[in-house]
């Protein structure tokens, strides 16, 4: 019986045109976890969830190109006037939404979906990468050694990995927290680490380095047509990505939209991989309430 | 065409599509394909190569300015500090906390730190009234009366200096212990690691703004 109704629910998801559902999931993420969470956006994610509302509710709505725009415009608003506290996933918005505007202009849009996610998902992993060599906190590993040795979010994952003792966890803490206090300057602080730790920070170092650079690499490869073999690892490369960053840190935003677009460009003749997106893009979702305070709990209950 | 997983080819999309009941739009379609397929990838260029030449010509963090900088290096936001040195009018030096301000203005000071508005921020320092911060101070003193190991941590190569913050008008004190500075000093700070000696320490971003008569 649970077989029988998986198989009618992936039906019913792969049935559907694909640029339908793609707008379908943008919709729903916009709705239910609007542009940010700053109180002076409170107007705007209002009216984004009664649009998207009225979207998902009415076909013709959800296709109409000025709708799309008008949602575009306002991004670009809200960019314009706050761009020093805009994030990148806020700019990926902007330009997605400016996609599907433009896509819905034309008899061509699921082309045109699939075409500009490949295009924007390469562009940004490529200069995500490219920052992360220009700056060399990577290259040393020093950006995750002081994440897991301060860092609120990750201090318990890189800990318990690194063979931190809580006791230092703690006083590394309380030594961030005092330096913090005391006016910059000629002051410094020495905290205490682990060759764990260190080795833990390269290991997590690399591994996001060479995913970016892979998934770049790949979603041109599939632009190009050539290597095949590189071109298809784009996909798995961008799933693994999604689940293993976004478990641990909590840019949830970023990830639901990494799901839809890695959606939008994914072939129709892989029908597992694109259930894989629609599972992830839920899984974020649900990751945002539960999963991450799970994991994290996990961790510093470890330790 | 994409449905059996063929590649998208823009110039075959740049041919006019026909679409019968917008005759005026017909007109416009091949414009609008082409926009469609290179025009958000363009501005998301353009966009990222001005965030580029800001940090490194204006000091712009990596983080912001949407050139997928995020997560790349410490320097962000809440690990860029200022230093506001000032001196009252006895000649004696204090340092003016000012996460008692306007926060949203020194955080977008700190982001992006435009040399003409941290002027602007000085000046307006020294028409300010300042009062003594003795909750911070406590904080500090609390700081340092912790654990030992966090003592020795600590390396300071010069002495606290008094701490004051802006007075806020619904604050009621004595009016002798109200401040006015003849001389301010403001820089921005970010915080450095370093790997190897497992060391935090701060490095100065570009040189420091001075308003009035700095000794």
């Amino acid at each position: 019986m649970t077989s029988g109704f998986l198989a009618h629910l992936r039906e019913d998801i792969l049935g559907q045109p694909r640029h339908l559902l793609v707008l379908k999931l943008t919709c729903l993420f916009l709705l239910f976890r609007g542009y940010g969470d700053e109180p002076y956006l409170f107007p705007f994610n209002l009216f984004f969830a009664m649009l998207c509302m009225a979207m998902l509710v009415s076909p013709t709505l959800l296709t109409q190109r000025l709708l799309w725009g008008s949602l575009a415009l306002s991004l670009l608003y809200l960019i314009a006037r706050h761009w020093h506290f805009t994030d990148n996933h806020q700019y990926l918005m902007l330009y997605w939404f400016l996609v599907c505007a433009l896509a819905l202009s034309t008899d061509r849009t699921d082309e045109l979906l699939s075409w500009n996610s490949r295009l924007l998902l390469s562009l940004a992993f490529g200069l995500a990468t490219l920052w992360k060599l220009l700056e060399g906190e990577y290259l040393n590993g020093s950006f995750f050694h002081i994440v897991f040795l301060e860092g609120h979010e990750l201090r318990g994952v890189g800990g318990f990995l690194g063979g931190l003792l809580p006791r230092t966890a703690h006083e590394n803490l309380a030594i961030v927290q005092y330096l913090n206090l005391l006016p910059p300057g000629a002051v410094t602080a020495t905290l205490t680490t682990t060759s764990g730790v260190r080795f833990v920070s390269l290991l997590a170092s690399y591994f996001a380095l060479l995913i970016e650079a892979g998934i770049c690499l790949s979603l041109l490869c599939r632009l190009a047509g050539k290597p095949r073999w590189l071109a298809e690892a784009s996909d798995y490369l961008l799933l693994i990505f999604i689940v293993s960053t976004f478990s641990f840190a909590q840019v949830t935003r970023f990830a639901s939209l990494l799901a839809i677009m890695g959606f939008a460009q994914c072939s129709q003749e892989r029908p597992r991989l694109r259930l894989a997106y629609i599972a992830v893009y839920f899984y974020v979702f649900v990751s945002h309430h539960v999963h991450f305070h799970f994991l994290r709990g996990g961790f510093q209950w470890a330790l | 065409m994409s449905g059996s997983g063929a590649r998208y080819n823009p110039e075959i999309t740049a041919t006019p599509a026909t679409t019968p009941s917008r005759p005026a739009l017909r007109t416009l379609l091949p414009s609008l394909c082409t926009l469609a397929t290179w025009g958000p990838a363009a501005v998301l260029t353009i966009v990222a190569l001005l965030q580029i030449v800001m940090v490194y010509r204006a000091d712009l963090t990596p983080w912001e300015g949407g050139g997928f900088g995020m997560f790349s290096t410490l320097d962000y936001e809440t690990n860029r500090r200022f230093l506001v040195e000032g001196m009252d009018q006895k000649g004696e030096g204090l340092q003016v906390n000012l996460f008692a301000g306007d926060q949203r203005r020194h955080s977008r000071l700190r982001i992006k730190p435009d040399r003409k508005e941290i002027e602007r921020l000085a000046e307006e320092l020294l028409q300010t009234e300042l009062i003594p911060d003795k909750q911070e101070q406590v904080k500090v003193r609390l700081g340092m009366a912790s654990a030992w190991r966090l003592r020795k941590a600590v390396e300071k190569q010069s002495a606290p200096l008094k701490l004051v913050r802006v007075k806020s008008p619904d604050v009621e004190i004595d009016p002798k212990e109200i401040l006015r500075l003849k001389a301010v000093r403001l820089s921005l700070w970010r915080k450095k690691f370093d790997t190897i000696n497992c060391r935090l320490s701060w490095e100065r971003i570009g040189q420091p703004v001075v308003k009035g008569h700095w000794p």
